[in-house]
């Protein structure tokens, strides 16, 4: 099956970095100051220090075996029934991130706006505009999301900008006064959300326009940039939420719609909470519409079905049921997302991919021309 | 519970009408994975449905990674 669509270096670079950025931007901040207090940020730079060997591994691949999906090279240098293997974690895990992506989305909507609504209303609409987008191809989406994250972080910048009246600097220190574990502890946290699952782009990097100028490789510099700024902008986001709110963030879940909703400025801008709400819905549909592609396309190439667009609305349909499913509880999801989703995401992902990477690297596998690719 | 059996019915519906004509032009193993996928989307549904809390995919995740994450909590919330 050959892929009919590509996307520049740039494209998806961009693409990566929203799918980095997208939610994280808004989820992150109150649950990493939670763990890690005044030391989050110092959290936020070894989680990243991890993303970047695991975006080096990435990219390692892909340049040993260029045109490639994780699954083509999985099974080249593997065979088919350890692909299988490995694919089944994989499978599992990228349904619960969508789905939890999405339900994530639905439960703030239905606990901080429209609290009788039933959070599957919210969850059915996402996903039917989120099958759709995928249907739509991978052009369409980076097209579509470029616009959008650019929107995004221009009311983020907005809101931390309008907030500088409400800081106090004094509040992060001391940085870290009760050890380096909290610390640890943060950097694990964040480690599973947002870098681990960096992984998902071993399916989308062979959309990439070849480079007959092998000299000139951007794609590699772009998606470093890409890591970088997305670094840069979560550490932001996160010392001004504790300069804001200090020790109480951990006890708000969404810490930028709380710095949002304390805007005050010259009594004409006001509550622009909204804003930030917009941004998260944003975030999250980009992100669950990358998964569900990711997700797609995986089982697409593991089955070697001719058609790419089959599988994409019972899989958004089986991945809607999962979402309204999977929610017990406050504490079991905030469990799940803080403590178990890091470990769950290095089993699924990180390690096969590590595995994969070392025994590349000791094999000597892979060619320079594209074979075996879409 | 009779409205989210309609909910789960006419999704299930919708997402069936709109597949037919790929379903009929994809091969073999292409409806035997697109049965597959529908199976488990009308379990997770009827799970809605009634709302009994029937296993999914977070009972199969806790039961596999609890002990070991309680683990990593438990070093990290410990005093240095």
């Amino acid at each position: 099956m050959k892929v009919k669509e590509t996307v520049s270096p740039l494209q998806m670079s961009t693409l990566f970095f929203i799918f980095m950025t997208g939610s994280a931007i808004i989820n992150i901040p109150g649950p990493l100051v939670g763990f890690a207090k005044n030391g989050a940020w110092v959290s936020l730079l070894i989680s990243g220090a991890f993303g970047f060997l695991v975006l080096a591994c990435i990219l390692y691949l892909h340049d040993k075996f260029p045109g490639s999906t994780y699954i083509d090279y999985t099974k080249k240098m593997l065979g088919s029934w350890v692909t299988a293997l490995l694919s089944v974690p994989f499978i599992l895990f990228v349904c619960h991130m969508a789905s939890g992506i999405v339900l994530d989305m639905g439960l703030f909507l239905t606990t901080s706006m429209m609290r009788k609504t039933p959070v599957f209303v919210f969850n059915a609409f996402t996903f039917t505009l989120i099958a759709f987008t995928v249907r739509a191809g991978i052009e369409v989406m980076v097209r579509m999301f470029t616009n959008l994250i650019l929107i995004m972080l221009f009311f983020v910048f907005i809101v931390l900008l309008l907030s500088i009246p409400n800081y106090h600097p004094d509040y992060i220190f001391p940085i870290m006064p009760d050890g380096i574990k909290p610390v640890m502890q943060g950097a694990y946290f964040s480690f599973g959300f947002p870098y681990a699952e960096a992984f998902l782009f071993t399916m989308l990097l062979p959309f990439v326009k070849k480079n007959p100028d092998k000299k000139n490789n951007r794609l590699n510099g772009y998606m470093y940039l890409a890591l970088v700024l997305n670094i840069l902008i979560l550490i932001l986001s996160v010392v001004c939420v504790i300069f804001v709110s200090g020790p109480i963030a951990s006890d708000i879940k969404y810490s930028l719609y709380m710095v949002a909703r304390m805007i005050d400025f010259q009594d004409i801008i006001q509550r622009i909470e909204s804003v930030i709400g917009m941004t998260l819905i944003a975030g999250s549909y980009m992100k669950a519409t990358i998964a569900l592609f990711v997700l797609n396309l995986v089982l697409t190439r593991l089955f070697r079905l001719q058609d790419d667009r089959l599988l994409i609305f019972p899989l958004a349909l089986m991945c809607l049921f999962l979402s309204v499913v999977l929610y017990d509880s406050e504490v079991q999801w905030y469990d799940i997302v803080s403590n178990t989703w890091p470990l769950w995401n290095g089993i699924a992902g990180i390690l096969p991919l590590f595995l994969l990477t070392l025994i590349t690297a000791f094999k000597g596998g892979g060619k320079k021309t594209g074979s075996g690719g879409p | 519970m009779l409205i989210r059996f309609a909910i789960m019915i006419l999704a299930c519906a919708a997402v069936l009408a709109f597949d037919a004509p790929h379903y009929k032009m994809s091969n073999k193993r292409g409806h035997v994975v697109y049965g597959i996928i529908m199976a488990v989307a009308v379990y997770l549904g009827l799970d809605y449905a009634v709302g009994k809390d029937w296993p999914d995919l977070h009972d199969l995740v806790d039961f596999v990674f609890s002990a070991p994450t309680k683990m990593i909590v438990t070093y990290f919330e410990s005093k240095s």
